[in-house]
């Protein structure tokens, strides 16, 4: 497990990092550095912690530029780490409301700040928006989605999932809800929908198709390993 | 936002439609009905342009094995090959169930 201070770093934290520690670090392991990623990382020194295979010493991290093509997917040590942000706590920072005023994702997190104030599972807004209030850049577009991630090991039931779904739909811009088990990540929506079967299970190893995200096991994980493998 | 449409050659008929996925970062919806004639026809709608190859290399491999003739309609949010692979055959399991 890859901890920052005693804390284990999950998938969705936002990572502000050392600029010249991570483009050493990917130089001495070979990475190629996207052209636009180096003069952007020395301005924009955060980065998202994604999903794969982790270890004590090296973290997946995603590097997203201005643009929507612009993404770098990166890894870092330890060392490379300033300091660490959950999107639980992204919930205390607050955009320039003229930034609110235009974008639509950021007026739909006020609203559903007012909307979840009774919502006991801790979650915050991942994406762009997420990147916009760490960074106080202005990351977020006008046709922007709002990516929520809930961090939960304890169910969500079928009921409280269609609730919070509702909820979230009809605001000014499209809800994504995203689910983090410790094993693993889903929508919120595709596990709310009245006739699914199995749904799809995002794992370190790669996605997989499950019935039921609460019960973790083991062999899916493998699954997911072995169906990347064959596939790809 | 890209739209690619793409033809493959089919034998079996289909009688189900399917819907699986959402339409949410890093997923993508798919759409499965039948269709008439001898073809398959996959239209995709992504959000991120310039991955034509990538996803011809994808539906070549999904139709090196599957040959039913369907209409596949794609809402990509960034999905990776994975996932897009995994929604085809969920698809064709709900269309066969």
């Amino acid at each position: 497990m890859f901890t920052y201070k005693g804390r284990a770093v999950q998938t969705h934290d936002l990572l502000k990092i050392n600029p010249k520690y991570l483009l050493d670090e990917a130089t001495a392991r070979g990475d190629t550095v996207p052209g636009w990623a180096e003069e952007y990382v020395r301005h924009v020194s955060f980065a998202v912690v994604r999903r794969g295979f982790t270890s004590e010493t090296c973290l997946p991290i995603g590097i997203r530029g201005y643009d929507r093509n612009q993404r770098w997917a990166a890894s870092c040590s330890p060392h490379a780490i300033l300091y660490l942000i959950a999107p639980s706590q992204l919930l205390g920072l607050a955009a320039a409301p003229s930034r609110v005023a235009e974008v639509p994702a950021l007026q739909s997190l006020e609203i559903l700040k007012a909307l979840w104030l009774d919502f006991d599972r801790p979650w915050g807004p991942g994406g762009s928006v997420g990147f916009e209030l760490a960074t106080g850049s202005n990351m977020a577009h006008v046709e922007s989605d709002l990516d929520i991630v809930i961090r939960t090991a304890k169910p969500i039931t079928l009921e409280e999932a269609k609730f919070r779904c509702a909820q979230a739909t009809d605001l000014p811009a499209t809800v994504d809800i995203r689910v983090e088990t410790p094993a693993w990540g889903f929508s919120l929506k595709e596990y709310a929908r009245e006739d699914r079967k199995e749904i799809l299970l995002r794992t370190p190893n790669g996605p997989v198709l499950g019935s039921d995200p609460w019960r973790n096991e083991p062999d899916m994980l493998n699954a997911a390993k072995s169906f990347e493998r064959a596939r790809l | 936002m890209e739209k690619i449409e793409f033809d493959y050659p089919a034998q079996h008929k289909v009688l189900k439609r399917a819907h699986v996925g959402v339409v949410g970062s890093g997923d993508l919806e798919v759409l499965l009905e039948p269709l008439e004639g001898d073809r398959a026809h996959v239209s995709i709608q992504t959000s991120v342009d310039g991955f034509k190859d990538t996803w011809k290399a994808v539906l070549d491999r999904f139709f090196a094995k599957y040959d039913g003739a369907v209409r596949i309609e794609i809402h990509d949010a960034g999905a990776t090959p994975g996932s897009v692979l995994l929604r085809l055959e969920q698809a064709v399991e709900v269309s066969q169930r």
